[in-house]
This record gives structure tokens, C-alpha cells and sequence, in this order.
């Protein structure tokens, strides 16, 4: 090895003076000294690496950290490489599913010292995480405004105080909880407990503690159930957690949920699949786990698979696909419905299986799954929305393929698919009003012809043809099983994004496809870190001691209920349409109503917002104005103290903000998607720190390099709560002395939870018994997690995945889906709150420019420089944080607006001119984006012409577009009493975001509008609004 | 002399660009500066189009044109892997070597006023390891060779390649059933 060589450079990394190690010592040792100014005067980004210093030292067993990543959601396990306390390189855990292959990744009997020089993979995102932790802008002390909120001016207090102040906000609602949301008003008035009603002549809205709403944005398992625990069974409120997913892509899992009886995600067994559609999905770039998906993927199209790409913008996908089809962006269920009459009047579904009406009938096929396909329904029942034709007993029906006769599904082997009028009217069924599910199916199929259903998805007839349709749907089922489609969030980000997923769907039901290895399946899951599923593992979800609180009453967002039964007073009150839509199928949250709820005091006033991780400001739609006005008002907002490792959006309109650690200093136990076919646990800890279990959450156990301030979420929720119970007087339960109930209460075997880390012990221990697999619980903490090897994907036949869903297939959803919290009726006999009209039960076309009133606004489309507004992640961004990753904004550093060139000749556009974006609605809050009466992203909007991306749309890509984020500068007057100012880097607030054009839903709210959303799912639509674009 | 030697197989490339910057992060280089990058090459009008992701860096060419462009002697090729290597102390900045490649490796660091480049880690290499980009890849589709073949040079290049005639680049590019390469092969130290 030549002596001299390019990686023999001087010292030096922030600062050429400073190397990585001097500069995290300087930081500490400026943190001792309680915030001197040095922890104020971050530098540019572009400062983070200067150049001129040697590659990374060798690593060896001692340096190496296996935890889990957080760059998206993707829960790959990492491998930390701590050299002398400092992160200095990020790659992947080769024990761990995502980051390591079949025939590379470690079995999990491998001694941990065997692994250290076997490296898994981690992606673009993943490893940038090193400029996550060595963030220079990130907080590293509680602030307190001192000035109105989003003045930008900040004064630097101590955590006690600052947690102080949180419970003083929040203990007047403690335990303000209510035996019971069913009472009449007179009966609520003169109750024991009638003082604890937010009103009495609203019962059913709960008790006052629940106008205490916690939101975190990103929260993982692990936190999730730990915040669950103490706010949900300790504090009382049922505002336990409003999180992100419904920017993300609940509809997909809501309408997985009503056709799967609550299993909500499967992906396709991409690497034994013959032929995939990749729809409104992007699994090179933006799916989960990126890196291990992306790889099996290529591998498919090694081993010739025929990918096809269905994407109004040419990504790197289509860029691997044998097809690309830009379609209208949110006509979807179009062609999916087109390809659905296509299969079924050319018989090239699987009849044998559909034909199977209950799990015990003959079974040659070898199926482990059966459908509702035979089932007959009564078409008008519910208002037209249709219900099953049951039996006396209550059962559905069928007729019986042997016999013709009418029969209960559980008495027939084989029910018939497509019955003639006289076999229905010889089973005594009147032919006028009952057909079968498959039958509905067909006619909905059926209510366009191919030709017209490819000119609804494709009005330019340029790409989507009849014969295109007809091809695809011939493609898909001359596979066998061995087909499947992957859609996600391009598919049902709109205001149909239910409908649209439960018609894609129904495409895999007419093949059958699940369970089977090359077809759909659900995936190889985890073991249970928080239940107990088997003797010696603890209950940490809900057992919890003292007064456990029965938090109950209605979410601030509506959610999981149903208007007219679950509200009946409101309801009585104000009829149709509801002031704020209702959402009871909605079963993961619906995070784009929270802020106008709160501007709206609809149900019910909120007392105190805790924020956690939540940008709402930023990454939710059509919101950014509306929710600075809402955020800024202490009218209706009295209290908001935000928890994040950066002065993001939300965080510089809070009273308090709160550092967090970030991903690669906390615990966890993230779990992965169904596209890993094996049990995976993975477990995240702190790759730097150290945590002292002998303290307890408000004695602050973590010791970080950087900051005494930065601690975890679950000891700060702890310190809250040891503070309202000595301001109240009452204990909090769940924790310390009352940590359990019954046989597990506190006792001598140390069974309490006084920190984070005692609940991770647990967590660890619960793994450990379930799984069976580590011998101790450091073995867990030494490979990062705990998993399954790679023979345990497939079943020894041959032919199936190993870890089956084996459940019920429902095209038609006349029952109550085992859907979280969810406790009301059926899809069909629920109604719209907004007019009253029963929610269908099929999958449907629906035309996604509509209001939630079903007002049409495709007009606003109309015009000649009119674009539909789409959204975009590259391979190297998350959603709304990489920004603070140096190297990945090098990749795009100047982002621009894509549109199609043909569009760009005609408006006399080109690439690297200056454009303005403006709304077609004239509604409240929109803006004109890109020109100098923007606030925020003046002047930032440039054009990109390009051939990729369907002509009469327009794509911004996510992650740019900031204005906070340390982008801004801000005040902070410090302890010594010196005031600094903190100057913003400039590269934060590159590019510019679609939310302040994104159109606002002005059909619903007393005041305030919302996102254009999903009345079922409750997806935010991110791609169903119109803008202009001219030159600036 | 034995020569190390790149394998590429373009048809497991997903464009991700994690090569890229798990080398930043593992050599430390400047923003700006990267030792390797994916080209991307678009062609076709829509709705017909093409791209091809080209992860590209130095290739420790048999017959470097940067070590014979050099006016200061900073460049050599490593005795133990063939490895192209600039002496950082001798290195004076002219240029002339990113001129004088045919696949843009050299990369000017406006830090140090010098001129550095892709080392295929041999500070990993030297120890037994594989180069960053190679572990981190997330389609595997970058693989080293221990014993690259100059007769190799080149093969199954895209088309734009350079003439491999004129450097014998030490990188071959594998092409549909061509499997040889599905691991690095293992390095003794």
C-alpha cells in the first residue's frame, strides 16, 4: 500500500481545525457548561464535511451498534460503526431481513463476534442517518417563546421547568373521565361524575380529559404503546394518539381492512411472482422497505418477470418496467374496473376458487383462502347500497352449484358464481332484487365498456386503449397464482382512494392469489412486544395499576365512530350535513382534520396540544396558512408544547419545545412490511450514550454526548406524570407503585416501570418468550432484534408462503371488519355524514374531483393552463425530514417543477425559468406559490420540461419546500442572559412544497375547511387538485 | 501484480445512488465531491421512454491516462491490487488528469485546491474488507474482482462507454444469464 495515498489528509470535519471526535467533545463540554453560546452557532450545511480528511478508521467488535433506522419507515436494521463515542458510519444489520438477502444474511445462531465483518446493506436515506445524529442546528434545550407564537423568538429554559409547565397545562383534566358516553343529557346532568363531561348535553363527547389531545406525527411501535399506556389507562383522554397515517396512505389500509377482515397490508412474494403491476407505487424509490423491496424486484426481473408500471410520472420504476402506463391521475379504479369486466367476460378468473363459499369446503385446489363471491344480496336493502340475503339464523346464502337449492354458506362445497333468472327464481329468490356478489361485481364492471372505461382513465386515448386493457388484464391472469399487484399511495391519496384500492383489490381476488408463493401475502409479521400471548410474558398494552381510566368518548377528529348512532345528541343538534365530517371506518386516524377540529372547537374545545414528531404545518395537504392561523391562535389553542430534535414547522408555533433524541438515541421495536415473508423483531436502542436504569424518567437516566436535555419520550411522559400526580394529589397509573394490577402488581421481583428502560426489559423479555430464539435478553440487544431465517418463508408444499392470512375474502362488505377500535356497522348500513347517503359497498369508479358534499369541481381543471397538482419522493428523501441530510440534498439541490414538454412548448416554458403556482380554487388560504407575495418560498419555483411525466399534470417532489427548519434564523436569549441570534441555512428552504397550493375542501367545517380527503378511509388527497402555472 | 477489478451488473441498478453516499460517508469527501456517481441516461419521448441508471467511479485502468498525464509524478498504481492512487502531498492541482480520463474519476476538491479519487477503499481492502459502495449496495449490482482479466476490459459496456481499448479499464459489466459474479469474491490480506 502506497504510503501517501488520497486518503491521507489532514484532520477535520465540521471545521478543518475540528475533527468529528473534537468537535462532539467541544459540544459536551459546552453543554456542561448550561448552554454557552457555542450550541447556538451552528454553521452552514454545506460546512458539514469540508473536505481534505482520511477515510473512515477499521472498525471491530467493540465499535459496532446493531439498532433499527429511521430515515423512513421502512424499519431496517443498521449497523452503527461508534468510533470513541462518535457515529461514523451507518450500514446494515446482516442479521436482519431488510438489509441482508437469502444467501447473505447471517442465521441468527451466528455468534455475534462472527458478524462484525459481514456488512448488510442500508439505503441512500439510511446511511446519511450519520447527519441525523451530528445534526448542528438540531435542539439540544427546551425553549419557551418570548414573543407571540412563530415570532421566532426563544429563550432557553430548563427541562424541569419546561415539564413543569406541561403539567401544570394538563393536570386540571387528570383523570376528568365519565362511567359512561351513553347517558341521556338529563341523566349525564345528575350523575355522580357530571361535573367530568366536556357538556352534559353532549354526553357522548366523553370527559373533560379528553381535551387533552397527544399527536405524535412518527411514533413507533414500542413508544407507541408506551404512551398508549400512560395516557390512554393513566390520564383518561381518548385523544391518546393522533398520528400520521392518514397523509401516508391509510385508504390502502382501510380498504385492505374492509375486504380482509382487518388485515390490512399485503404485498406481492416478489420474487416467485411471474408478472406484477406496480400501481401508483413506486417500489425503487418511495416504498417500504425500500432497499430489501427494490432488490427483490431486480431479482424478479432477473428471473423474467414482466413488471408494468402504472404512474402519471416516469420513476425509476417504470424507468426497469416492460411498461409504462401514465394514467389520469385518481381515475384508477377505471382501468382497474375495466380489466375487472375484461377477466370477467373472457372467464379468466379463477371460478374454482371464488366458487368456494366457506373455509371447510372441498378443497382440490388447495386454497386457504374463500370468498364471499357466491353470496347473495338483497340489492335493496340499505337505501340501494344492498345487504346479504341471510338466512332465519342470520347466515348469508347461496346456491348450492349440486343441488340449485338456496342454502346457507357453510351446507354448500361450491355455490354458484353467476346464477341464470330461473336458477335464482327455482332457489325462490326474486331475479329483480337479488343476484350474487359476483354478479354485482360484474354489473358494476359492466356499467362502461372498455372503451369508455379507457377514455375515463385515459382521456387523451394516447395510453390507455381498449386494447391496453385488455392486454393487461390478460397478462395478469395467464400467471396462475404467480401474479399480484403492489399499490400504494398513488392510487389512493384521493378523495376515492378507498373505492379505488377495494377495485385493484378485487383484481387479486378474481385470481385467488393469496397465501400463494407468487401472489399476495401477509407477510412474516413479529412477535408480540407488548401482550401476553403465552405464560411468563407481561400484558405492558393495557395492564396497568391504581384506577385504570376507561378513556372514552369521541376523538377530536371523529374517527371510528359513527355520527347518527355513536352521536346521537349532536346528531339530534345539527342533522346533515354534520359540522365536520365523521370518519367510522377510518381506523388508523385521520391526521388532516386534527388542526381545523381544534380551529373549529368541533366536537369540543381542545385544552392542551402535545406534539411529538408532528409537522403538521408542512406535510399535511392544502394545510400550511390555515394551520400557522389556527397553531398561532391561543384563543382556541390555550396550550401546545411540541416535542422534536429540530425547530420544524410545528415546532416554532409552540409555547415550549422539548428536544427529542433522535432515531439513533432512543429504544424501539420497529416492525417491517409484508413484503418480508419472514417473523421479524427488530429492536432499536442508543448507537451513542449511555442510560443509567438506577434513575427514574424524572431523574433523566439518558446521558447524551451532546446535551443533559435530551432524553427519551417515554421518561419525559414519566417525568409529566410523577408532576401532575404531586400537583394533583393522585396517582398516575400504569407506572412505579402502580405499574400493574392483580398477580403482576409491583412485588419483590421488580415488576415496575420507574423509566424507559424498564419498559424496554420488558418488551425484550416479552420477545424473548415468545420467539424463543435468544437465550438471554443481551443476545437481543447484541444482533439488534430477533428473526426468523430465511427457510422459515415457505411452506415445506412448495407452494405457499409459510406464514399464511388464511382468512375471508369480501368483495362485498355487508359486515363489521375487525378494524381497530371500530365498533359500529357494516359499510353498507353506515351513512355519509355529510348528506346522509348509505357508503357502497363494492368496489366503485368514482370521480375523484368532488367535494365530500359530492359537489363536482372538474371545471377548475378546464382551463389551458390548468394542471392537475402531483407529488413525488426520490429514492433519496423521505417525506418531510431529509432535508437536514446534507448528502442527500447534494443529490437534487436545486428541485424543480416537472411538466411535460409538450405542455411547456405551448405555455412557452423552459427548463430553469422562474414560475408561479397558483390554486384554481378561489378558496380561503390558497395561494399564489413560487412569486414575491409568497411568505415563505418566494421565487423558489423553477421549471423542469421533461418527457416523463404525463402531459396536464405537474409534480413537486416532497421534502423541499421548508421554511423552517433551521432555515429561518431565531432568537434565543440564553441563561447568561445574552440574546444570539442563530443564522438559518439558506440550503433548508430549497425548492418549494405543493401544501400551499393543494386545494381545500371548503364544503365542510364551521370555519375552517380541510384537506380534500377520503369520506371512508380517510386518506388526505394529495393529487386531486388543479393549479395554473405561468412565468414569473 | 494482481489486478482488482469492478463487475457491474447494470440490470440490478436501481438508480438509488446509495453508492454514492455511503463513499462520502466513508471517505469523508467534501460535498461536491463524490468519488462515485450514477449517471443517469434518459432517451425516448413520451410516452416511450428509456433510462438507464450507470453507476460509475474510478476503474483502475491497466494503462491509466491520468497516471500518464500527471506533470508531477502524483499518480500510481498500488504494487498489491492495482489500485490508481494520488500522493495527496505531491498532487499540485492542475487538472490534467480529469482531463485526461475518459471516465470523469478525478474529482477537485475546492477544500484542499487538489484533485482525489475513488481509492476502491484500500484502506478496507488492504484488511480484508469489501470498498463501501459494494456492501451498501442495495440491488448488488456492484461486485469487485479479485483477479480482473484485462481481456475482461470493458465487456457488455452501455453504449457511451469509453473505448476500453485505450485505458483497459479494470471494470467488465455483467450482462443478462452471466452469473459468475453474484458475490465479491473473498480478498486475503
Amino acid at each position: 500500500m502506497a504510503t501517501k495515498t488520497s486518503s491521507a489528509r489532514p484532520q477535520g470535519w465540521l471545521d478543518p481545525s475540528l475533527s468529528r471526535r473534537s468537535f462532539l467533545k467541544a459540544s459536551s463540554a459546552a453543554a456542561a457548561l448550561a448552554a454557552t453560546s457555542t450550541l447556538f452557532r451552528p454553521r452552514p450545511a454545506e460546512a458539514v464535511t469540508t473536505g481534505g480528511l482520511p477515510a473512515d478508521p477499521i472498525e471491530n467488535d467493540g465499535d459496532i451498534v446493531y439498532s433499527v433506522c429511521l430515515q423512513c419507515h421502512g424499519g431496517c436494521g443498521i449497523r452503527a460503526k461508534v468510533k470513541d463515542g462518535v457515529l461514523v458510519k451507518i450500514d446494515g444489520n446482516p442479521y436482519h431481513p431488510n438489509a441482508a438477502e437469502v444467501n447473505h444474511r447471517l442465521a441468527y445462531t451466528t455468534p455475534r463476534a462472527d458478524s462484525i465483518h459481514t456488512l448488510g446493506s442500508v439505503c441512500v436515506k439510511g446511511q446519511a442517518g450519520v447527519q441525523t445524529l451530528n445534526n448542528p442546528y438540531r435542539l439540544l434545550h427546551p425553549l419557551k417563546r418570548a414573543a407571540g407564537r412563530g415570532a421566532g423568538k426563544w429563550e432557553v429554559i430548563s427541562l424541569n421547568t419546561a415539564l413543569d409547565a406541561v403539567a401544570q397545562a394538563i393536570a386540571p383534566y387528570f383523570q376528568k373521565t365519565v362511567a359512561s358516553t351513553s347517558l341521556t343529557p338529563a341523566q349525564a346532568a345528575v350523575a355522580a361524575d357530571a361535573a367530568n363531561y366536556i357538556d352534559t348535553d353532549f354526553p357522548e363527547l366523553g370527559g373533560k380529559a379528553n381535551q387533552v389531545v397527544f399527536s405524535p406525527g412518527r411514533f413507533e411501535h414500542g413508544q407507541k404503546e408506551f404512551a398508549d399506556r400512560l395516557l390512554r389507562y393513566g390520564f383518561g383522554t381518548v385523544n391518546y394518539r393522533h398520528d400520521h397515517t392518514s397523509i401516508c396512505e391509510t385508504s390502502h389500509h382501510v380498504a385492505h381492512a374492509l375486504m380482509y377482515n382487518g388485515k390490512d397490508h399485503l404485498k406481492p412474494d416478489i420474487v416467485n411472482s411471474e408478472f406484477c403491476i406496480a400501481w401508483g407505487a413506486n417500489p425503487l424509490e418511495a416504498n417500504f422497505p425500500m432497499q430489501a423491496y427494490s432488490r427483490k424486484f431486480m431479482t424478479f426481473r432477473k428471473n423474467g418477470g414482466k413488471l408494468v408500471v402504472i404512474d402519471p410520472r416516469f420513476s425509476n420504476s417504470a424507468a426497469v418496467a416492460d411498461q409504462w402506463l401514465p394514467i389520469q391521475p385518481g381515475h384508477d379504479a377505471a382501468l382497474a374496473m375495466g380489466m375487472i369486466n375484461r377477466i370477467i367476460t373472457s372467464n379468466t378468473y379463477d371460478a374454482a376458487y371464488l366458487k368456494r363459499p366457506h373455509a371447510g369446503a372441498v378443497n382440490p385446489g388447495g386454497e386457504t383462502t374463500f370468498s364471499d363471491a357466491t353470496y347473495l344480496v338483497d340489492t335493496t336493502a340499505n337505501g340501494g347500497a344492498g345487504a346479504f340475503a341471510k338466512s332465519g339464523s342470520g347466515n348469508e346464502q347461496v346456491i348450492d352449484a349440486a343441488t340449485g337449492n338456496l342454502v346457507e354458506k357453510t351446507a354448500s362445497d361450491a355455490g354458484l358464481l353467476d346464477p341464470s333468472d330461473t336458477q335464482l327464481t327455482t332457489a325462490g329468490l326474486d331475479p329483480a332484487t337479488h343476484q350474487t356478489v359476483f354478479q354485482l361485481l360484474a354489473a358494476e364492471a359492466a356499467k362502461h365498456t372498455l372503451a369508455e372505461w379507457a377514455h375515463l382513465a385515459d382521456p387523451t386515448d394516447q395510453v390507455i386503449t381498449e386494447a391496453v386493457i385488455s392486454d393487461l388484464a390478460d397478462q395478469f391472469t395467464a400467471h396462475g397464482k404467480k401474479a399480484g399487484i403492489e399499490f400504494y399511495r398513488g392510487t389512493v391519496q384521493h378523495t376515492n382512494g378507498t373505492y379505488t384500492a377495494m377495485a385493484i383489490l378485487a383484481l387479486n381476488n378474481l385470481i385467488g392469489n393469496i397465501d400463494w408463493k407468487g401472489g399476495m401475502a401477509g407477510g412474516g409479521s413479529h412477535w408480540h412486544e407488548v401482550d401476553d400471548k403465552k405464560a411468563g410474558m407481561i400484558n405492558l398494552k393495557s395492564d396497568v395499576g391504581g384506577t385504570k381510566q376507561s378513556a372514552n368518548g369521541i376523538q377530536i377528529t371523529r374517527v371510528g365512530k359513527e355520527y347518527e348512532g355513536d352521536a346521537p345528541n349532536l346528531f339530534a343538534a345539527d342533522g346533515y350535513p354534520a359540522k365536520r365530517p365523521w370518519f367510522p371506518f377510518a381506523a388508523f386516524g385521520n391526521y388532516q382534520e386534527l388542526l381545523p377540529s381544534i380551529g373549529d372547537q368541533y366536537p369540543y374545545a381542545c385544552k392542551a396540544l402535545l406534539s411529538y414528531s408532528n409537522n403538521q404545518p408542512y406535510s399535511v395537504p392544502a394545510t400550511r396558512d390555515m394551520a400557522i392561523e389556527i397553531l398561532k391562535d391561543e384563543a382556541k389553542l390555550p396550550f401546545h408544547v411540541c416535542f422534536d430534535y429540530e425547530m420544524g414547522e410545528m415546532a416554532s408555533l409552540a409555547d415550549i419545545v422539548i428536544p427529542d433524541g433522535c432515531y439513533l438515541e432512543r429504544y424501539s421495536t420497529p416492525h417491517v412490511a409484508p413484503s418480508i415473508l419472514t417473523k421479524t423483531s427488530g429492536f432499536r436502542q442508543p448507537v451513542v450514550g449511555s442510560y443509567d436504569r438506577t434513575k427514574k424518567g424524572w431523574e433523566y437516566p439518558y446521558s447524551h454526548p451532546l446535551s443533559p436535555d435530551i432524553q427519551m419520550i417515554e421518561d419525559l411522559i414519566i417525568a409529566i406524570a410523577h408532576k401532575t400526580e404531586q400537583i394533583t394529589g393522585q396517582p398516575w397509573p400504569g407506572i412505579g407503585d402502580n405499574t400493574f394490577s392483580g398477580s403482576d402488581a409491583p412485588d419483590t421481583d421488580g415488576k415496575r416501570i420507574d423509566n424507559a428502560g424498564d419498559y424496554y426489559e420488558m418488551i425484550l423479555d416479552n420477545l424473548r418468550i415468545e420467539s424463543g430464539k435468544p437465550a438471554n435478553n443481551d443476545e437481543i440487544r447484541a444482533k439488534g432484534g430477533v428473526f426468523e431465517d430465511d427457510a422459515a418463508a415457505y411452506d415445506a408444499d412448495g407452494v405457499h408462503v409459510a406464514h399464511r392470512w388464511g382468512g375471508q375474502v369480501h368483495f362485498f362488505i355487508d359486515y363489521k371488519p375487525a378494524i381497530n377500535s371500530y365498533g359500529g356497522a357494516s359499510l353498507v348500513a353506515t351513512r355519509n355524514s355529510m348528506d346522509g347517503s348509505h357508503h357502497t359497498g363494492l368496489p366503485t369508479y368514482i370521480d375523484p374531483e368532488q367535494d365530500m358534499r359530492g359537489n363536482s369541481y372538474a371545471t377548475e381543471g378546464s382551463g389551458t393552463n390548468a394542471f392537475k397538482l402531483l407529488t413525488y419522493k426520490p429514492v433519496f428523501h423521505a417525506q418531510g425530514r431529509t432535508i437536514i441530510n446534507p448528502w442527500l440534498v447534494d443529490l437534487m439541490p436545486d428541485p424543480m417543477v416537472q411538466m411535460n414538454r409538450v405542455d411547456a412548448d405551448r405555455l412557452g416554458l423552459r427548463t430553469g425559468e422562474k414560475v408561479k403556482i397558483t390554486s384554481t380554487h378561489p378558496g380561503p388560504y390558497s395561494r399564489t406559490m413560487g412569486d414575491a407575495a409568497d411568505p415563505f418560498l418566494a421565487f423558489r419555483a423553477r421549471l423542469e420540461v421533461t418527457e416523463g411525466i404525463r402531459p396536464g399534470c405537474i409534480s413537486i417532489p416532497h421534502s423541499y419546500g421548508h421554511w423552517q427548519m433551521s432555515s429561518q434564523s431565531r432568537e434565543v436569549l440564553l441563561p447568561s442572559g445574552v440574546t444570539e441570534t442563530v443564522a438559518g441555512d439558506a440550503s433548508r428552504a430549497a425548492g418549494v412544497s405543493s401544501s400551499p397550493v393543494t386545494r381545500l375542501d371548503t364544503s365542510v367545517g364551521v370555519y375552517y375547511p380541510a384537506a380534500p380527503q377520503d369520506p371512508v378511509g380517510g386518506s388526505a388527497a394529495f393529487y386531486d387538485s388543479f393549479v395554473t402555472v405561468a412565468k414569473l | 501484480m494482481a489486478q482488482i477489478g469492478w463487475a457491474i451488473d447494470l440490470e440490478r441498478c436501481t438508480g438509488c445512488q446509495t453508492c454514492t453516499v455511503a463513499c462520502k460517508s466513508e471517505n469523508n469527501t467534501p460535498m461536491g465531491t463524490n468519488y462515485r456517481d450514477v449517471a443517469f441516461v434518459d432517451s425516448g419521448s413520451y410516452p416511450i421512454l428509456h433510462r438507464l441508471f450507470v453507476t460509475m467511479s474510478c476503474n483502475h485502468c491497466e494503462h491509466p491516462a491520468c497516471l500518464a498525464s500527471c506533470p508531477v509524478d502524483a499518480i500510481s498504481k498500488d504494487a498489491t491490487y492495482g489500485v490508481v492512487l494520488i500522493d495527496q502531498d505531491k498532487c499540485i492541482g492542475c487538472k490534467y488528469c480529469i482531463f485526461a480520463c475518459p471516465y470523469g474519476a478525478p474529482r477537485y476538491n475546492g477544500a484542499t485546491k487538489k484533485v482525489e479519487k475513488c481509492t476502491f477503499c484500500i484502506h478496507r481492502i488492504s484488511e480484508g474488507l469489501f470498498p463501501a459502495c459494494e456492501t451498501s449496495c442495495v440491488g448488488r449490482a456492484i461486485r469487485h474482482v479479485v483477479v480482473f482479466s484485462p481481456s475482461d476490459s470493458g465487456a457488455s459496456a452501455p453504449a457511451g462507454f469509453a473505448d476500453a481499448g485505450m485505458t483497459i479499464p479494470s471494470i467488465r459489466f455483467v450482462h443478462q444469464g452471466d452469473e459468475a459474479v453474484q458475490q465479491g469474491d473473498p480478498i486475503s490480506v
